[in-house]
């Protein structure tokens, strides 16, 4: 670090001193004192930076490359509230990214924005969710959008990368270059409508010619599916659109046609059918409880209420749906970094510009599959 | 007997070809490792704890090191944990030799130590056969064993293998 960021994060998590002491062995007093800026050892700044859940490396090179991403992260549109540790995390990857292969996705991404109109109402988002499928699944609007980390990956050039956070649920950044996208490693139909969410930050919420970035905090009154009240205009805007794109209106009107054809049935929509639309879109039964809302298909607050009476009656929307038989869920495949990144970081390693374990702290992978990623491309 | 520092990358290609007891086995080394190698390995070379716990590989400590020589070295090579690790404990100790099989981390430790203090895996295979615990076949099959594993080495002939003690250059 620059040693000085153990002390700003040791200094922002005064209030978790008692949980750091039970991860590290160190006293709470010791932490004090290396919150005021006393020398760590060795031994103490690995115990911390391990349970930050932050390689020392990282956190040494951290504020070498500070102003770039750290700026923007600790801008008014950063929230100013990342904390320190995420913040070099984060940055890193960037930097790293940057590094190996820049992809120019922001370019792309400049040039396909004209294909959206504006980006301010729920009709907007609709419309847009509609314009995303023309332009990348052939305007298909029926089926499930469960390949879209592959699509935003593949055909927008977007940079994803899990993290094992609890701060936040997503992020998205738009940098001269590239666009990053950010998502915390969850129950994975949570992490598809965070990425559609994110999505729409990168395609709508960056003006031409600004860098942008958005975090989506993690909160436990609320869950990325529900929009609360207080949201901004810009989250409500990305709400709409990821909640269009993986579950268009008239797929979902298609999909309960059947469902009812099928049983018969002429009710109010129950949970089984949202428990279906879940399965089928691969999506969290809240995300879909959530649209049939939207779509006034349940009555305002109906998501929520149903939401919760099926946790209370059998733990889990998940569990209802095994206890059901409903069909099993598709596989969702999110990988942590971007394959061309593993590819570009072995070249680097082969010809000694950048070391195994650097390679392996910043893209996430232990260092026995990055040598046995070598493999796979050696034979 | 000189004492030597295994880096991650070293541990996990030997584990690879199953070469780890028999370079233990080596009478003329001590084994080194640290805390941050420890992790990177994370459970993954059984052989390696067997080796801690029978006292053939000693854990060595961290605690009174000034995290600022870390640093330092993070902020001079931008090597990982362990490898950083590594030249910490090399730093700190002069009869120190590091054994690694990362480019990176053997330009930044032969600058630093000078090519003396620097080798590799290959080098402890090529001592197997110097002390009469490998043939040169069962050392060169060892080799190749791990750059099927995907270890980041020169594709050697045998001829070359052999020689290859001369200089231990990747």
């Amino acid at each position: 670090m620059n040693i000085s960021l153990l002390k700003e994060v040791l200094s922002a998590e005064r209030l978790r001193f008692r949980s750091i002491s039970r991860k590290t062995g160190l006293t709470p007093d010791r932490l004090a004192e290396l919150a005021e800026g006393a020398d760590p050892t060795v031994k103490e700044w690995r115990l911390v930076s391990r349970a930050l859940n932050l390689n020392s490396s990282s956190a040494a090179q951290y504020k070498q490359r500070d102003s770039k991403y750290g700026f923007l992260f600790r801008s008014p549109m950063g929230g100013n509230k990342l904390n320190q540790a995420l913040l070099a995390k984060l940055s890193n990857k960037m930097s790293l990214s940057d590094e190996l292969r820049p992809g120019g996705s922001t370019a792309k991404i400049a040039s396909i924005k004209k294909h959206f109109v504006q980006h301010e109402s729920y009709l907007d988002a609709e419309a847009n969710a509609r314009l995303f499928r023309k332009l990348f699944v052939d305007g298909d609007e029926l089926r499930p959008l469960t390949d879209l980390p592959d699509i935003i990956s593949s055909k927008l050039g977007v940079r994803i990368f899990l993290i094992e956070t609890a701060g936040i649920e997503g992020a998205s950044v738009v940098s001269e270059q590239d666009a990053f996208i950010f998502l915390a490693v969850r129950f994975q139909p949570r992490m598809l409508f965070t990425l559609a969410h994110e999505l729409a930050h990168v395609l709508f919420h960056q003006n031409d010619e600004t860098e942008f970035v958005t975090i989506d905090f993690n909160s436990k009154k609320s869950r990325p599916e529900i929009i609360s009240t207080n949201a901004s205009q810009q989250e409500r805007y990305a709400h709409s659109f990821a909640s269009a794109l993986l579950m268009p209106d008239v797929a979902v009107g298609r999909l309960l046609q059947r469902l009812r054809a099928h049983s018969q049935s002429r009710g109010d929509l129950g949970d089984v059918e949202i428990n279906f639309i879940a399965r089928f879109f691969g999506v969290s039964f809240l995300a879909a409880a959530a649209r049939c809302e939207s779509l006034k298909l349940l009555p305002v607050g109906g998501a929520i209420s149903l939401d919760e009476w099926v946790k209370k009656n059998s733990g889990s929307a998940e569990k209802r749906a095994s206890e059901l038989g409903l069909p099993e869920r598709m596989p969702l495949i999110f990988k942590y970094f971007p394959e061309e990144l593993l590819s570009a970081a072995i070249q680097k390693i082969r010809d000694g510009s950048l070391s195994i374990g650097r390679a392996s702290s910043e893209l996430g992978i232990t260092v026995e599959d990055l040598i046995s990623a070598n493999e796979q491309r050696v034979h | 007997m000189s004492d030597i520092f295994l880096d991650t990358c070293s541990i996990v290609n030997l584990h690879n070809a199953n070469a780890l007891p028999c370079v233990f086995s080596l009478a003329r080394h001590r084994y080194f490792v640290g805390d941050y190698i420890l992790s990177e390995c994370g459970g993954g070379c059984p052989e390696l704890d067997t080796a801690i716990a029978h006292q053939r590989v000693t854990v060595l400590d961290d605690s009174a090191i000034p995290a600022s020589v870390f640093v330092n070295l993070v902020e001079l090579y931008r090597l990982g944990d362990g490898e950083t690790e590594s030249l910490m404990f090399a730093q700190t100790n002069e009869s120190l030799i590091v054994c690694s099989d990362d480019r990176a981390a053997r330009r930044a430790a032969t600058s630093l130590f000078g090519a003396d203090r620097v080798i590799g895996s290959i080098r402890l295979l090529l001592h197997c056969i110097e002390d009469g615990l490998l043939t040169s076949d069962a050392a060169f099959a060892l080799y190749r064993q791990m750059i099927i594993r995907g270890a980041f080495f020169p594709n050697l002939t045998k001829e070359q293998f052999c020689a290859h003690g001369l200089f231990d250059g990747h």
